[in-house]
C-alpha cells in the first residue's frame, strides 16, 4: 500500500511537505531568538523579518533535502530515515547553517549578536543560530511524513496519528506563547541574564573573593555583612523596610551604597553614596538591562568575601528571601 | 452517582482538571514571586523527564500510561521540590541538584527555550510510543447494543 502511494507521488509533493513544517518550526525558532540579534534600524517590523529569515531557512532546510535525495536516491528518504538520514539531517543543518551564519556575520556584515547570545569559540558565530537546522531539521522531516503515514493502514484500522500532532502542536503553542510573553516582559533593572537574578545559592558566579572594603571596619572580620544597592529613587523605600523590621536580618552588618546623592540614613545601616559605581563594580554586580547602576544586594561571610550577589529591585519586598541566603552564609 | 456509574470521559476530565488546577496554582505562586522564568524551567525538565518514562513505560508494557497528565505534574513538583525548602528558609545547596538538576538545568545555552524544545521532543517520542500501542479508533468507540 504504502509503496503504491510512494511510486504515484512526485517529488515536488515531497518538497511541499518538507518546506511547509520547515517554515513554521523556523518562524517561531526565529521569534525566539531574535532578542538576541543586534538589527540595523532600518529592519522593520520584528515579524517581518523573522519571515524573512525562516524563509532562507526553509529553503536550506530544501536543500538538505536534496542532499538526502543524492546520497540515498530517492525523494522520500526522510519517511524511513535510519542513523545515515538522521546524520544528513543532523550534519548538513550543522554545515549549512554554520556556513551561513558565519558568512552573515563575518563577510557580508547582516547582524550582530546581543551579549546574551552563547558564542561558539573558534567559530565566532552564535550557538543558537549553529543548532538551529541540526535541531529542528529531524523534527521538520518527521512532520513531512505524517501526510504519508494518516493513509498508512495496520490491518484495517486507522491510526491515530491526527490526535497526536494536534496534541503536540496544542502543547507547543500552550507552552510556547507564555514562554515568549514571559522571556519579553522584562524589567529595565532586571539582570540580562535572569539565570543570575536570585539564583538562590552561594557563589552562583564562581569562586568567591574578597569583599571591597566598604566602610572603616566594613566588613568586620568574624561577622557577615550584607551590602544593598540602590538606585536613589529606591532608597527611601528600602530604610522604611529597614526601620519596620529592624531585627529581621538578625546580628549582620548592614550597608546600602546609593547610586547618586544620599539623603537618607538609619542606625545601625551604613549609608553610603557610591556615585561613580566603583563600590558596585569592586562586588561584581550585574549591570541591569537597561544599563544604569544595579539595584541588588551582595552577601559577605565571616572570613570577608562576597559569597552571593544579585540584582533584585523589589529587595525591600523581599528581606525575608535575604534572610535566607544570610542564613546559608557562613 | 457511584464510582461505578462515572463515564471514563468524566474521570479523565477530572484528572485532566486536577492536572492544570495543579500547575496553575504553581505558576501564580511563581508569578508572585516574580520567579516565572524558574517555573518554566522546572516545568520543562520535569515535564521531559516524565514523558520519557512514559515512553518507556507505554514501550514496555504496549499499552498508553494511565493519567498521562499527572506524570508531568508529578516531574515538576518533584523539580522544583527545593523551591518549598526555600520558601521554608532553607536556601539551594549543590546537591539540590538531585531534584532533576534544580540548579544546574537554569545555565542550559538557550535556557528555557532549549528546555522548551527538549519537552517537545519528548512528548513527540511519547505520542510516537503510545500511538504504536494506542487501541484503534474505530476499538474504542461505542458500539450500539
Amino acid at each position: 500500500m504504502t509503496l503504491k502511494v510512494r511510486a504515484r507521488a512526485f517529488p515536488l509533493e515531497s518538497a511541499t511537505a518538507v518546506f511547509v513544517p520547515a517554515l513554521a518550526l523556523n518562524f517561531g525558532w526565529e521569534l525566539a531568538q531574535c532578542s538576541l540579534y543586534i538589527m540595523s534600524p532600518d529592519t522593520g517590523s520584528i515579524w517581518w523579518h523573522c519571515l524573512r529569515a525562516s524563509l532562507g531557512d526553509a529553503v536550506l532546510v530544501l536543500l538538505i533535502w536534496a542532499l538526502g535525495w543524492l546520497v540515498f536516491r530517492g525523494a522520500f528518504w526522510f519517511e524511513t530515515p535510519g542513523a545515515k538520514g538522521y546524520a544528513v539531517m543532523v550534519v548538513g543543518g550543522l554545515c549549512l547553517g554554520g556556513a551561513v551564519e558565519w558568512l552573515s556575520v563575518h563577510v557580508l556584515k547582516r547582524w550582530a549578536y546581543e551579549p546574551e547570545m552563547p558564542v561558539v569559540p573558534g567559530l565566532n558565530i552564535g550557538l543558537l543560530p549553529l543548532l538551529q537546522l541540526a535541531l529542528l531539521s529531524p523534527l521538520v522531516f518527521w512532520l513531512a511524513t505524517l501526510p504519508a503515514r494518516q493513509q498508512r493502514t495496520d490491518a484495517g484500522a486507522t491510526t491515530n496519528l491526527r490526535d497526536q500532532v494536534s496534541i503536540w502542536l496544542l502543547a507547543a503553542v500552550a507552552l510556547g506563547l507564555p514562554l515568549f510573553v514571559a522571556d519579553h516582559d522584562r524589567r529595565p533593572l532586571d539582570d540580562p541574564d535572569l539565570v543570575f537574578q536570585r539564583p538562590g545559592f552561594l557563589d552562583p558566579h564562581g569562586a568567591p573573593f574578597a569583599a571591597p572594603r566598604v566602610a572603616e571596619g566594613f566588613p568586620a572580620p568574624g561577622r557577615r555583612a550584607v551590602v544593598f544597592f540602590a538606585r536613589p529613587e529606591q532608597e527611601a523605600g528600602l530604610r522604611q523596610t529597614l526601620s519596620k523590621q529592624p531585627s529581621i536580618l538578625g546580628n549582620v552588618q548592614i550597608a546600602v551604597a546609593v547610586a547618586g546623592r544620599s539623603t537618607q540614613e538609619h542606625p545601625g545601616v551604613v549609608w553610603i553614596a557610591d556615585r561613580d559605581g566603583k563600590l558596585a563594580k569592586g562586588f561584581h554586580m550585574s549591570k541591569p538591562r537597561d544599563g544604569g547602576p544595579p539595584v541588588g544586594y551582595a552577601i559577605v561571610d565571616t572570613s570577608g568575601h562576597v559569597r552571593y550577589t544579585t540584582l533584585d529591585p523589589g529587595v525591600p519586598q523581599r528581606l525575608k528571601e535575604v534572610r535566607t541566603m544570610l542564613g546559608a552564609t557562613p | 452517582m457511584s464510582r461505578s456509574d462515572r463515564s471514563p470521559l468524566t474521570r479523565i476530565c477530572a484528572w485532566c482538571l486536577l492536572a492544570v488546577a495543579v500547575e496553575v496554582l504553581l505558576y501564580v505562586f511563581y508569578f508572585a514571586h516574580e520567579a516565572r522564568f524558574h517555573w518554566f524551567t522546572h516545568f520543562f525538565v520535569g515535564a521531559s523527564v516524565a514523558l520519557l518514562t512514559m515512553s518507556a513505560v507505554s514501550h514496555r508494557t504496549r499499552r498508553p500510561v494511565p493519567l498521562p497528565l499527572l506524570w508531568p505534574v508529578l516531574g515538576h513538583i518533584v523539580a522544583l521540590f527545593p523551591d518549598f525548602l526555600f520558601e521554608a528558609g532553607i536556601a539551594h545547596r549543590r546537591w539540590m541538584d538531585v531534584f532533576l538538576g534544580h540548579l544546574s538545568t537554569h545555565f542550559i545555552p538557550g535556557r528555557n527555550w532549549t528546555w522548551y524544545a527538549v519537552s517537545l521532543a519528548s512528548l513527540a517520542i511519547y505520542l510516537s510510543s503510545a500511538g504504536d500501542h494506542a487501541p484503534p479508533r474505530a476499538a474504542v468507540s461505542t458500539s450500539p447494543t
